[in-house]
């Protein structure tokens, strides 16, 4: 044997290592001292070291076997010596761990339960936390939310009170919610826009009324937002944006920065994808909700031509990457589902057309 | 002891660290996140067992249990931190603002506590060839350190922080023991105050190609003003490092950063470890054979995880 390949014991009070010879057993191992120490011819007991409780660490060509916890006393074996495997998967063996099984598989079987398990965790957080919450929240709850986010964000601008009067009225003749109690507001704003919160508040823009040629039209966008509440989308996509963020900063915390900032990006597209679906979703439903109160759903899509006259036909890119659907997309889709129930009688409602006049005056 | 040459050097690699991390990932998701201790202590105990002196390796001797005691420990002072804003926010609005600044002084306490607790903790688990590191600073003078550096921070507008950092350094680095043996830091906050302020305006106007030099003076401000002394006895640290070097380190990382969206950075830390250790020039007349184990042992890990909630990493 040559005297790099021979191990060294250090007992933790000396500093300088002592050579011996290992006698390797099934739950032990005997450490033989039998090299001068100090120049002088010391005839040292062998020590018995058992392998639960000892530690090991890789280091450059050596073996390291930490004794006890100390850090203190420990072996050094060089790969070199006959011993070293034994030794090594001895102390595996009696010190048994998850970490040390994992440790012993391949790292592409690793990586591929890494991103199995990161895939996995994905779809079970981003399906069943929003799931179990609105198991949880009740409406009476969820109306406090969208009281709160309506005192915090949106009551800033001018209220409309006569139109807000008004609105309400079409709303109130209409049945657009067994649950939830539909209350409008209507904001002074240029903008073609409309939108629904938590728990019964619909907020509508002036810019959106004044766009529309008809009071089905009116009453086709407080279906549509109407149903955004029944459904409860809004609460739905906080829910699943927030656990994924969680989940998102969990797995990634350690990861780097580059990696985040790749997945979030990733997300706001998922998200946008997703609130198309909803946005779909509000279209089919808002219109059988203008079926049960004897309206013409092709005033969806008379509500449609207004939002395509009010932004132009969005090139396909811009179409993908907007919270709506592709304009065009939803009016085939409102023709559609109107073509069908094309043979119906449809009555005015009195409120209805009676409100639109003063409205658009 | 005659004048001699002493060699650190790191000698992991990014493979082993891959799969390290790679195990740490799958057990911290499966137990939801509470196996992030015993993970911390296996990268800890991986990194500090690949770095070498005089090819003696050094050892973590802290464990997942401590951690997660001291985990425990840390949540419960950060949760009863928060519900004192909460109950102050719940019950009254003009208390909304006190129950605040509460929160704020009592985090202002935590942080310094939480270093001195994170020092105490990791140096009493670093041993190297069987001697034992540790920490003797002093909490409360730390915290007043931390409060006198902050206040004058403010007033200056930020100007004073370079005197802050370099007085915490010092302090920090001073109170650090191998042994017998002291560690003893010398940078100071005006020269400090002028190395920055001289690389932020020179990287300015070189369109940031002087960054990788500037780099290259804030690693030489640590590494030449460091020493150990045992008894009369010293030992001198000195950067070797060039600005070149720096560039070199830092592009490749970022390049590999990028192109592999960042699954190489177990590459990136072990090729920075390895140029960290490999640039640090180490003489002195020490004779390490000699050092006695004088520290003591300290097992409480809560420091440790209340810099982890503060995401502080290791600051020195």
């Amino acid at each position: 044997m040559n005297s790099a390949a021979i191990p060294l014991y250090y007992d933790g009070k000396t500093s300088a290592g002592q050579p011996v010879d290992i006698i390797t057993h099934e739950k032990e191992m005997e450490f033989h001292f039998t090299f001068p120490e100090n120049g002088f011819h010391v005839v040292k007991e062998p020590i018995t070291i058992n392998y639960t409780g000892c530690t090991t660490a890789h280091v450059a060509e050596h073996l390291y076997v930490y004794i006890n916890g100390s850090g203190a006393e420990y072996l050094a074996i060089p790969f070199t010596h006959p011993s070293y495997l034994t030794i090594r998967d001895n102390i595996i063996h009696a010190n048994p761990s998850w970490f040390g099984r994992l440790m012993n598989m391949h790292v592409g079987v690793l990586a591929f339960v890494f991103v199995m398990l990161l895939v996995g965790g994905y779809f079970a957080i981003a399906n069943v936390v929003p799931w179990v919450g609105l198991k949880i929240i009740s409406p009476s709850q969820e109306k406090l939310m969208g009281d709160k986010l309506f005192q915090a964000f949106v009551d800033i601008g001018e209220t409309d009170s006569q139109k807000t009067r008004l609105v309400n009225e079409v709303a109130h003749a209409l049945e657009l919610s067994k649950t939830y109690n539909i209350q409008v507001t209507v904001l002074q704003n240029k903008e073609v826009n409309a939108f629904a919160l938590p728990g019964g508040r619909i907020v509508v823009y002036t810019g959106i009324l004044k766009s529309m040629k008809s009071g089905d039209e009116l009453a086709a966008l407080l279906a549509h937002e109407a149903s955004h509440i029944n459904k409860r989308h809004s609460l739905r996509s906080l829910l699943r944006s927030s656990a994924v963020a969680i989940l998102i900063s969990v797995a990634l915390n350690d990861a780097s920065g580059i990696a985040s900032v790749l997945v979030e990006n990733a997300e706001t597209l998922r998200n946008l994808g997703y609130s198309r679906n909803l946005e779909r979703e509000a279209d089919a439903s808002g219109m059988q909700l203008l079926l049960d109160n004897h309206i013409d759903p092709i005033a969806m899509r008379n509500l449609m031509l207004r939002l395509q006259e009010a932004y132009g036909k969005a090139p396909d890119m811009i179409a993908f990457l907007s919270t709506h659907p592709a304009t065009q997309e939803r009016i085939d889709n409102a023709n559609a589902f109107a073509k069908k129930y094309r043979s119906r009688e449809y009555a005015v409602n009195a409120v209805v057309s009676k409100n639109w006049d003063l409205i658009k005056n | 002891m005659d004048y001699q040459n002493y060699q650190l050097a790191y000698k992991g690699n990014g493979l082993d660290y891959f799969r390290i991390m790679l195990v740490n990932f799958i057990l911290t998701i499966i137990t939801f996140g509470l196996y992030y201790p015993w993970a911390k202590a296996r990268t800890l105990q991986y990194m500090y067992s690949q770095t070498t002196f005089q090819n003696q390796p050094f050892v973590f001797t802290g464990t997942g249990n401590q951690m997660f005691k001291g985990f425990i420990k840390a949540f419960a002072i950060i949760f009863l931190a928060y519900s004192l804003v909460f109950i102050g926010v719940m019950s009254n609005l003009k208390l909304a603002e006190l129950a605040l600044l509460v929160f704020y002084a009592i985090l202002l306490v935590l942080m310094p506590l939480a270093i001195h607790g994170s020092y105490r903790y990791r140096f009493a688990k670093t041993v190297w060839s069987g001697i034992r590191f540790g920490y003797t600073g002093d909490r409360w003078a730390l915290v007043r350190m931390f409060f006198k550096g902050i206040f004058f921070t403010i007033i200056t507008l930020g100007f004073y922080l370079p005197w802050f950092h370099m007085n915490l350094r010092r302090y920090l680095l001073c109170n650090v023991r191998i042994g017998n043996a002291r560690f003893a830091y010398k940078g100071e906050g005006a020269e400090y105050f002028w190395l920055n302020l001289k690389g932020y305006f020179l990287t300015i106007l070189t369109l940031g190609i002087y960054s990788f030099w500037w780099q290259k003076e804030l690693f030489a401000y640590f590494v030449d003003n460091l020493a150990l002394t045992k008894d009369d006895e010293i030992m001198l640290c000195k950067s070797t490092a060039t600005g070149g070097d720096f560039a070199k380190l830092i592009i490749v990382n970022v390049l590999l950063l990028i192109f592999t969206l960042g699954i190489a950075t177990p590459w990136v830390v072990t090729r920075t470890l390895t140029f960290v250790m490999d640039h640090i020039a180490l003489d002195g007349v020490i004779n390490f054979d000699q050092l006695r184990q004088d520290q003591e042992d300290f097992s409480d890990a809560t420091g440790e995880d209340l810099s982890d909630f503060f995401d502080f990493g290791f600051i020195i």
